[in-house]
């Protein structure tokens, strides 16, 4: 009579176990989207000022219920989106502009709605695009008879080009994920107002995921096969970018700027990723650290991903491969980070450092606790992700002073004509942008989408705009880093600049150290 | 003392009692016999607030709450039918619990419960045994003995001797006959083997199909065996000769 | 020997954490019958609450702990009045726990300025400060020592409660006879809400005494739930001192084979099955009656 109710027991608790298995596996994925982990703008804001968020505005499509209608088409919105989605509600962003309503009217550059209508865009589209992009256009038509409306292939007219764009606005993440598809959306606005592509303009659908691969993929489907697309830019939810690469290759759709944090994205003729592998950091990262620290023996705790498993894999084998020794792997779980035994076995091994690839919850836990326990490895801890979570330094506190980590970028502190123009194009629209690694991520996947859609002329199509982009060459903005594709290999993103919590009055800021480096591996 | 008239009950729509009139002395010691389903246990539950009740139910005159919890402080205790011990609970615990509506403590429990541990010798070896382990004899005693620490006027057993061997009833029906005689304490005590009851009952109710047809002292019904019969097969001035023949 | 020492520590400090949780299970399943799924996701509520107004709103620590638990008790009186009075039975019941825990998941996820966080800190007035152990080279925080002391006292205080109070006798009573416990006059109506409250702010308290060690993090939280379900079961879900040495053992077992056998991957998260297989097994090994009184008696 007992045991059975024991029976009901066990089975409840695997259950809840395998549960709790699944949201592990969800946030580890969390781990790989920009910025995530954290308190987005800061635990310490006031509720009501970061409390008011995304959703509701910006006319954005929850992709779990294609619009009947037509989609919110946000060509044009991020002027008015833009102080809402850090605003108070009473912004209301376009939502409330349209009547409250999603429906079919998306905003043209010059805030008039038009129609928008499915499949081939309408020969004339009721008040669409401005008239200077028209004038610009006018060659086109006479250019070849084919194109007579400058309909060069799908999703591309005289005036516009239709760009799909998946965001992250709701879901457990959308509050910080919406920073990097703002920083896309001010992006590719900024490009519009300043003529657009050839004097078409972008046309942005935009959709939310929620962070959810499924719905992303519906998304995309819904982009792709009903609305016509003829590219999709920037998109950086993990969850939907990694199936989304074998979708791009299945409907030959150019894929352009997604995070490239799951390998898998690297491997797709139709994807060109711009952030920068896990193994990529932990190599450059490795040879930093016997090179400059003098490190000999290392302990590293690592998130159980395939990701977190890479980096141990390229960190131990630059490491090693130098004359180090990594004495102490430890797999960690989001669930069971086994932080104190970690410290206890590295503490044990006399180690140098202790390298950590995993969030930045996890890795306050184990400085705070090596702080508790009056311990700290002579050089320091060290790791990847911790730049992309603008909260580490909140969650550390003082315990996190001297932690490593590596930005894609040229890092937020230093000031360069390239992140000035970066800061300015992306703060115009959106003032209260959240700046991490991979907001600058989405700015130059948008600015590589433009760019090379310019080098076309008017004859734009996909397999052209593929072709270019696979002879890219040393694309840069002044960011710090170079980006080159050859056709088959889209590692185009493996520098990694090295930044360091430092005390900046009575807090701790990220500071560039100068030193940066590449992951020479993937150049062929 | 207690006096019950015209006691109505029922479960929903169904009907089991239909107008009972029952009266315990003052230490008196009254047996309730009758067949299954002839609403013994009805009664019991009746009077003791488990159940929805009419008609009136009176206790040295006052009238008698129709709460559980109220009738037991006013002091009539219900020795449910099965033994209903706490049975994650010790002896002791057991216990503690039938001074709970006294307001008892831990402190003043040892007090409480001496009289009771001398009258069952068996429930002071195993204080601390844990009830649901203690034998059917055991648990009944227990729950007799439970029942008396709530130090009521009436206790009322139900079927006291259901399922137990003929020398533990024997050993039970002595104890009630003890603590009768040494605490005062009035007993309604119902059976189905009606014989047990009748040996020290003074008075005894027959019932069936919810109706009193007997009411008379318990020697009576001891002997005169057709009364018994009658009562039990439906010929209520029923013959020896009629219950033959069935 | 300092390693020896260091990870005993660590197991006796993880034990005490799993023992927390678990002894507020244990008190609900011993005084009502209901497995409280629920536990580890109520008390990760209530810390945010009690976070949001220390961390976000300023408010003295004792006075945002207190609203913290105070609201925790409050979902705990709902909970009985709207929720557990309505159900028939203890199965039902578990499973509306399982409801309610999916239910304050989703709060915490959807208030926007708590849900988009993995981890949050929450530290008490202790934190930082350290005792260092001599001879470990290795140091105690005061919240650990906070979480050791509060274990000590709940598992005392829940002793005294239900052997020897009024109250913790009721409630037992019920949760084994309701209808005889009435006979009694016992009003259940009047005791399950204050095991419920009881409950769920012992499980607000536990989050907020977990968080400045742990951080204030949905996952975790919950996974210490899970493998505190496991040790209430080595003391068959009532009895109080063996959760704590079940806690304990399990802890013990975690970190020595983390720390000295870190080669066998898997076996540290594998404890808690092995755990409750083992006494599933034992228990079907040996009459259970017998494994019962012998929890009981100890209980």
């Amino acid at each position: 009579m007992r045991s059975w109710r024991g029976l009901v027991v066990f089975a409840v608790l695997l259950l809840v176990s395998a549960a709790c298995n699944g949201s592990s596996a969800q946030r580890d994925a969390l781990l790989r989207l920009n910025g995530v982990g954290g308190a987005g703008t800061g635990g310490s804001a006031a509720p009501d000022q970061t409390g008011a968020a995304v959703p509701s505005d910006s006319g954005v499509v929850p992709s779990g219920a294609p619009s009947v209608g037509g989609p919110g088409s946000v060509g044009a919105s991020p002027a008015a989106g833009a102080a809402p989605s850090f605003g108070t509600p009473a912004a209301g962003g376009r939502a409330s502009a349209s009547g409250g309503s999603r429906s079919a009217s998306s905003a043209t550059p010059g805030g008039a709605p038009v129609s928008g209508g499915g499949g081939q865009a309408p020969a004339a589209r009721p008040g669409a695009a401005a008239s200077s992009a028209a004038s610009a256009a006018s060659p086109a038509p006479g250019a070849a008879p084919a194109q007579a409306n400058g309909n060069t292939d799908v999703g591309v007219t005289a005036t516009s080009i239709k760009v799909g764009h998946i965001g992250i606005y709701s879901g457990p993440v959308g509050y910080v994920g919406q920073n990097l598809s703002l920083a896309a959306r001010a992006t590719l606005q900024s490009i519009n107002d300043s003529g657009g592509v050839n004097g078409r303009k972008l046309d942005v659908l935009v959709r939310d995921d929620g962070w959810d691969g499924t719905k992303g993929i519906n998304a995309a489907r819904d982009l792709v096969e009903r609305e016509k697309v003829f590219a999709i830019c920037c998109t950086q939810s993990v969850s939907t970018t990694d199936p989304l690469t074998a979708y791009a290759d299945q409907q030959k759709v150019p894929n352009v700027g997604p995070d490239g944090w799951g390998l898998v994205q690297y491997g797709g003729q139709w994807s060109w990723p711009l952030g920068v592998p896990a193994m990529s950091e932990a190599r450059v990262l490795a040879k930093w650290q016997v090179e400059k620290q003098g490190v000999k023996k290392a302990a590293l705790l690592h998130l159980n991903s395939p990701t977190g498993q890479s980096f141990r894999d390229g960190y131990k084998e630059v490491l090693e491969k130098m004359g180090g020794k990594l004495e102490v792997v430890q797999a960690a779980s989001f669930d069971d980070p086994g932080t104190t035994t970690l410290l206890a076995r590295a503490r044990a091994a006399n180690v140098d450092t202790i390298a950590i690839y995993a969030d930045s919850g996890i890795v306050a836990r184990l400085m705070r606790e090596a702080a508790g326990q009056g311990y700290k490895p002579p050089k320091g801890f060290a790791g990847s992700t911790f730049y992309y979570f603008n909260v580490t330094p909140e969650l550390t506190g003082p315990a996190g002073e001297g932690l490593i980590s590596s930005s894609h970028w040229t890092p937020h502190d230093q000031d360069t004509p390239g992140l000035r123009r970066y800061r300015e194009v992306v703060t115009k629209y959106y003032p209260k942008i959240d700046h991490t690694a991979w907001t600058v991520t989405s700015f130059v996947g948008a600015n590589l989408f433009a760019d090379t859609l310019k080098k076309l002329g008017l004859n734009v199509t996909r397999q052209r705009l593929k072709d270019a982009l696979d002879s890219t060459t040393d694309y840069d903005l002044g960011l710090g880093t170079k980006v080159s594709f050859r056709p088959g290999q889209h590692h185009a993103n493996t520098a990694t600049h090295l930044v360091q919590l430092m005390r900046e009055g009575d807090k701790l800021a990220w500071k560039s150290i100068g030193y940066d480096d590449r992951d020479a591996t993937f150049d062929k | 003392m207690l006096e019950v008239r015209g006691l109505t009950a029922g479960y929903g729509p169904v009907v089991v009692l239909r107008g009972i009139d029952l009266t315990v002395g003052t230490g008196e010691i009254v047996a309730m016999i009758g067949p299954n389903g002839a609403g013994k246990t009805t009664t019991l539950n009746a009077v003791a607030g488990m159940l929805p009740r009419g008609g009136d139910v009176l206790l040295d005159g006052e009238p008698l709450a129709s709460a559980a919890e109220q009738v037991v402080r006013r002091g009539v205790a219900l020795v449910p039918q099965g033994r209903k011990v706490f049975p994650r609970m010790s002896v002791e615990e057991n216990l503690f619990m039938g001074a709970y509506p006294r307001g008892g403590t831990w402190r003043d429990f040892d007090r409480r419960a001496e009289p009771i541990f001398s009258i069952f010798p068996r429930l002071a070896e195993r204080r601390a045994q844990i009830a649901g382990s203690l034998s059917g004899g055991e648990q009944q005693m227990l729950v007799i003995g439970r029942a008396l620490l709530s130090e009521p006027k009436v206790v009322m057993i139900d079927e006291l001797s259901l399922g137990l061997a003929p020398l533990m009833v024997e050993t039970l029906l002595d104890t009630i006959v003890r603590f009768n005689r040494e605490l005062g304490t009035a007993c309604l005590l119902v059976e189905q083997a009606a014989t047990a009851a009748l040996e020290i009952a003074g008075s005894a109710y027959l019932l069936r199909r919810g109706e009193v047809v007997y009411h008379g002292p318990a020697s009576r019904l001891r002997q005169d065996v057709d009364v018994l019969h009658g009562a039990y097969f439906g010929t209520a001035t029923g013959t020896a000769a009629a219950a033959g023949r069935r | 020997m300092s390693k020896l020492l260091q990870t005993v520590i660590i197991g006796t400090v993880t034990g005490s954490l799993y023992s927390l949780l678990a002894l507020g299970m244990v008190l609900v399943y011993r005084t009502t019958g209901v497995l409280n799924i629920a536990h580890g996701g109520i008390g990760v509520m209530a810390g945010f609450v009690a976070w949001d107004l220390v961390q976000l709103r300023h408010w003295p620590y004792y006075a945002g702990l207190l609203v913290g638990v105070s609201f925790a008790v409050l979902v705990g009186l709902a909970f009985e009045r709207f929720v557990v009075r309505r159900l028939p039975n203890a199965g039902s019941r578990t499973v509306a726990t399982l409801g309610l825990f999916l239910l304050a998941q989703g709060v915490v996820f959807v208030v926007p300025w708590w849900s988009n966080n993995s981890a949050q800190v929450f530290p008490s007035p202790f934190t930082g400060r350290v005792v260092s152990i001599p001879g470990a080279d290795f140091a105690v925080s005061y919240d650990q020592i906070v979480l050791v002391g509060t274990v000590v006292l709940l598992f005392l205080g829940l002793q005294f409660l239900l052997r020897r109070t009024r109250l913790g006798m009721a409630m037992r009573a019920v949760s084994d006879d309701p209808a005889a416990s009435r006979l009694m006059g016992v009003r259940e109506e009047l005791v399950a809400p204050v095991v419920w409250a009881m409950a769920f702010g012992i499980a607000g308290l536990s989050v907020m005494l977990i968080a400045p060690i742990n951080l204030l993090e949905n996952t975790s939280i919950v996974a210490f739930t899970l493998k505190a379900l496991a040790v209430t079961f080595v003391g068959g879900l009532v009895s109080l001192p063996l959760t704590v040495l079940g806690a304990t053992v399990l802890a013990l077992l975690e970190a020595f084979t983390q720390i000295y056998a870190a080669d066998i991957r898997g076996l540290p998260s594998a404890w808690p099955f092995i755990l409750m297989v083992a006494v599933l097994v034992i228990r079907l090994i040996r009459p259970t009656k017998a494994l019962d009184e012998q929890a009981l008696a100890a209980a």
